[in-house]
């Protein structure tokens, strides 16, 4: 016999891999026979590879073979799979819905969660645009950092730095009026922007030359959509579009921009309209302290922000720092932000919209694993109770020859096959509920994104991690048992771990709570900034915007005839209501110790502000028509001003402002005119009625219908050329906290969702608990037990159950929800009974769930469930 | 109704008959390569085999083990009666195809 050497047994494993069980043996013989004649006539090294060669020319059939027997086993698999979802429908229903409604969850998140990381990414030059944001003496704690910039930055950027390749500025149109023959509409998306806009964001033209569209002063681009609302089908270019009261030439129609922008532009107008006009050019094109433009800068490749970002404090003390120390009497310094992090990350002071937050999007992922969380551990939860009752198929499985790796396989498989059914049905779900997540959410996506490849590749993976992930625990623990002995059925009851199975329920019903309780803080939360004393009367104020010069002019007289009108109580006009726009510059104060200039908010307006809005003057008096010098002259301060500026006696504190000089009047109570996310600061008010925007009317509370009539046809004869338009106070108020009451509904929701899967798994649970107690619970009812104490030795566990979770959820909602509250100047207290009352949702909850099964277990006629012994 | 069965086949269960006790995949590789003078590969044997056992035309038993082989044993084929008919059924087409030749190329003299 020929040494039987080390690489022939290796060749030999191999071979048994692809060879089919009963021609192991054989072949391994036969070509142990042919190894050993190759070897002897043509050297061991030739008859090795001949060995090899042979195994490669084996796998074929090897494949074959195993595709065909994996087929046939899977359809086997398949159909007790489908058997069991069949018989046992009550568990089948809870698992699949259960984990549908979590997917269903986890895809629209995703959804959601994708388009908020997408934004401004679809820019080619995305990574190498930043935008420039400016704050005055960042030094003080007080100084945040404000989206906007100064006008000569971005040209003398452009010049000093060579890195910097193009600069663009972008300068806001209000709402502004814009026709074109009939057509007349409101339009909000009017940017001016330089020339470089093209060169710089992706913004495909359809028409028109990107080189050359903005360089001319009244020329603007318009989008599509713009096109087919003044234009319809006739081709709009070199075409004028009247917007306010100037033509402007349409040198351009672009794409329609996405919507995943942090700014909106539906018309973009050559910046040099304004740059041109002498008095604007002075005051806002050499200022390097007038801070009204957005700057944003392309990189050139090779180079980094960072480095730049090292050279502005030079550039700023060559350039900027005088100017902005004499007129403003502050520091300034600048960053740079790159675009990519806008939407997400920055929360600057004057962003151009409202941006998006990371954290948002965190705790909205967060929630989306925590319900697929929730309804994995359902299907674990009832595939391991089950399995006992499986444990006769799976002995039998392993007494004809089933391996562990099969039977685990099996097991997985079937996980799998609900994990498709359920994505069926999440699906359906998804369709059904996209709308409503989209006013949920305030995006707009559509199903058809969803097809997309590498959605769905990730999707299939996320989908067999699904099923992996909560069909292991079971199918590794049913493989487990010895066929002996379940066959014999003495099968150990105790083979699935009740204890992980608790452990499961309570970390789902802690999840749950600590949902409900953070939706309970959210909406008191929500409750308390909408209720809170704002220090002006929101209700009944009916809003204009002027847009009419001739208006401002005549104000005193146009209100003096509106309120001959019983029903229109009062009215003012000013710069801005509270919750809009409201004007901030610098001021200089003069008291006994000397000047200081300081940085406030300013609101200009008529002698009729405080009134109008129902404010209270706590200090001194409001603004009189009797005395002459209170149009000009008077200032009146808020009580944060006071305080803030520590003036002892307010009242006889002088104030210099730009060309004027004046003396605080009075001071009225702190009112909210910014979001209660921020804390009040220091403001003044003065009577510059040039300088407003609004009418503001109060009106009674009856009639209102009759009265906003009465408003519109005195409007009409003022300004025929606009469209009228008004809006409530409180309704613009409460725009202010559209995130959180959007929040708030997301919470909600979720929250309804989680508890409701939570609780189908409770209820297969009991389910299943009733079954397998049947018989115990007849022999206590044949010993004398009565319904009442039945029901309470079943529900005695989940109650336990339910009362950990509790005590679990409280510290982890406590300590999250006391993060999120710090997010707010002005908060509430966190009061207990939002725990308790989470607490004793979940019981609820929890009892009515279990009560049917285990009500019919207690009432069940004990003589049916122990005939069968 | 017989099975049809290739020329590779025929050929194989040809083997098998004329080396009765002896049937093993080496020695029917080597059998027909001595017949055909060509090289004949084991695989080329072995999956025809494996189809001519699965489609019952053939069956096998173990022979006994000898140390050659790494104490392993043979596998010895065997005709069954299945087989044996659609090797007569094989004959019987190619018998009467030849004589057709012959009758025809009498014909052409």
């Amino acid at each position: 016999m020929m040494k039987r050497n080390r690489s022939l047994k290796m060749l030999e494993t191999l071979l048994s891999h692809v060879v089919p069980f009963e021609d192991r043996e054989n072949l391994a013989g036969d070509f142990e026979e042919m190894h050993e004649r190759i070897s002897f006539k043509r050297g061991k090294t030739m008859a090795q590879l001949w060995y090899v060669f042979q195994i490669l020319k084996l796998l074929p059939s090897y494949f074959k073979n195993y595709f065909i027997w994996s087929t046939n086993m899977f359809r086997n698999y398949l159909r007790i799979a489908l058997r069991n979802i069949n018989k046992y429908r009550a568990y089948s229903f809870i698992n699949i819905a259960g984990l549908a409604i979590g997917m269903a969850c986890c895809i629209l998140i995703i959804q959601f969660v994708r388009d908020e990381l997408s934004y401004d990414r679809y820019h080619e030059k995305a990574d190498r645009i930043y935008r420039l944001v400016d704050a005055l003496d960042v030094s003080q704690p007080t100084s945040r950092y404000f989206a906007l910039s100064s006008a000569p930055f971005a040209p003398a950027l452009k010049k000093e730095f060579p890195e910097v390749e193009n600069a663009v500025r972008f300068f806001l149109g209000r709402r502004r009026l814009v026709s074109h023959e009939e057509n007349k509409y409101y339009e909000d998306g009017l940017i001016f922007a330089d020339a470089s806009l093209f060169h710089i964001f992706t913004f495909p033209l359809i028409v028109g030359n990107p080189e050359t569209a903005l360089t001319n002063p009244y020329t603007i681009v318009i989008s599509e959509s713009i096109a087919l609302k003044y234009f319809s089908r006739k081709d709009p270019l070199n075409k004028t579009l009247k917007i306010n009261e100037e033509d402007y030439l349409i040198t351009g129609v672009m794409k329609e921009m996405p919507k995943n922008s942090h700014f909106r532009a539906d018309i973009f107008a050559s910046l040099k309209t304004l740059e041109q006009i002498p008095t604007i050019q002075e005051r806002y094109f050499q200022s390097w302290a007038r801070h009204e433009f957005y700057t944003y800068l392309l990189i050139r490749e090779g180079h980094s922000a960072d480095d730049l970002q090292a050279k502005l404090p030079g550039f700023i003390e060559k350039h900027a720092a005088q100017q902005v120390e004499t007129i403003l009497g502050s520091t300034l310094s600048s960053r740079l932000q790159p675009l990519k992090s806008i939407h997400l990350h920055s929360h600057l002071q004057h962003e151009i919209r409202p941006n998006g937050d990371i954290k948002y999007v965190l705790v909205f992922s967060v929630i989306a694993l925590f319900i697929l969380l929730i309804a994995c551990v359902n299907f674990i939860n009832l595939a391991t109770a089950r399995s006992v009752s499986r444990s006769k198929e799976v002995g039998l499985r392993k007494v004809v020859g089933a391996s562990r790796r099969q039977i685990v396989q099996q097991f997985l498989g079937e996980s799998l096959v609900f994990t498709f059914f359920a994505l069926f049905l999440a699906l359906i779900i998804v369709r059904i509920a996209l709308p409503l997540f989209n006013s949920l959410t305030g995006k707009d996506m559509d199903f058809e994104s969803l097809g997309n490849i590498i959605f769905l590749g990730s999707f299939i993976l996320f989908i067999f991690a699904v099923g992996i992930l909560s069909g292991s625990y079971p199918a590794f623990v049913v493989s487990r048992y010895l066929p002996a002995n379940v066959l014999k059925g003495s099968a150990s009851r105790k083979s699935a771990k009740p204890l992980l199975r608790k452990g499961l329920v309570i970390l789902q019903f802690g999840i749950s709570i600590v949902l409900i309780i953070a939706t309970g803080i959210v909406l008191d939360q929500l409750d308390f900034l909408r209720n809170r004393k704002l220090g002006f009367e929101k209700e009944h104020v009916v809003v204009v915007t002027i847009r009419e010069n001739a208006i401002r002019r005549n104000s005193e007289a146009i209100k003096a005839d509106l309120m001959q009108n019983p029903h229109i109580l009062n009215a003012t006009i000013t710069i801005g209501v509270p919750g809009g726009a409201v004007a901030g510059d610098a001021i200089q104060l003069v008291t006994e110790e000397g000047k200081k200039t300081i940085t406030v908010r300013m609101i200009y307006t008529d002698h009729d502000y405080i009134k109008t809005m129902g404010m209270e003057i706590l200090k001194g008096r409001d603004f009189s028509k009797e005395m002459s010098t209170d149009a000009g002259e008077a200032f009146i301060i808020n009580e944060a001003a006071a305080r803030q500026l520590q003036l002892e006696n307010p009242l006889k504190t002088q104030v210099e402002w730009d060309d004027k000089k004046g003396r605080i009047i009075g001071v009225v109570e702190d009112f909210q005119f910014q979001s209660l996310k921020d804390e009040i600061t220091p403001l003044f008010i003065h009577i510059w009625p040039q300088n407003t925007f609004v009418f503001a009317l109060r009106i009674s509370p009856e009639n209102i219908s009759e009265t906003l009539a009465f408003i519109e046809n005195k409007w009409k004869e003022l300004d025929p050329a606009h469209p009228f338009e008004y809006s409530f106070l409180d309704e613009s108020f409460d725009r202010l906290y559209r995130n959180e009451a959007k929040l708030a509904q997301i919470f909600s929701t979720f929250s309804v969702l989680a508890i409701f899967i939570a609780s189908l798994g409770l209820f297969g649970l009991a389910l299943y608990m009733a079954e397998q107690r049947t018989k115990e619970i007849g022999i206590r009812k044949i010993l004398g037990a009565s319904v009442g104490r039945i029901f309470v030795l079943l529900a005695k566990e989940f109650v336990l159950l339910v009362s950990l979770a509790n005590l679990v959820a409280w510290p982890l909602a406590y300590f999250l929800m006391t993060k999120w509250l710090q997010n707010f100047a002005y908060r509430v207290n966190m009061e207990s009974r939002i725990y308790i009352f989470s607490a004793i949702g979940a019981f609820v909850i929890a009892l009515i769930t279990i009560s049917f099964q285990v009500l019919r277990a207690a009432l069940a006629d004990p003589v049916k469930s122990l005939r069968y012994e | 109704m017989t099975k049809s069965i290739t020329r590779k086949e025929e050929l194989i269960m040809l083997s098998i008959l004329n080396l009765e006790k002896e049937a093993y995949l080496i020695a029917i590789a080597d059998h027909l390569s001595r017949i055909t003078k060509k090289k004949v590969s084991l695989t080329s044997v072995h999956l025809p085999l494996s189809r001519l056992e699965k489609n019952g035309l053939i069956t096998s038993k173990f022979g006994e083990a000898t140390a050659r082989r790494g104490g392993r044993r043979k596998k010895i084929y065997r005709l069954t009666q299945t087989g044996f008919e659609a090797l007569k059924e094989y004959k019987k087409v190619s018998d009467i195809l030849w004589k057709n030749y012959v009758k025809y190329s009498s014909l052409e003299d």
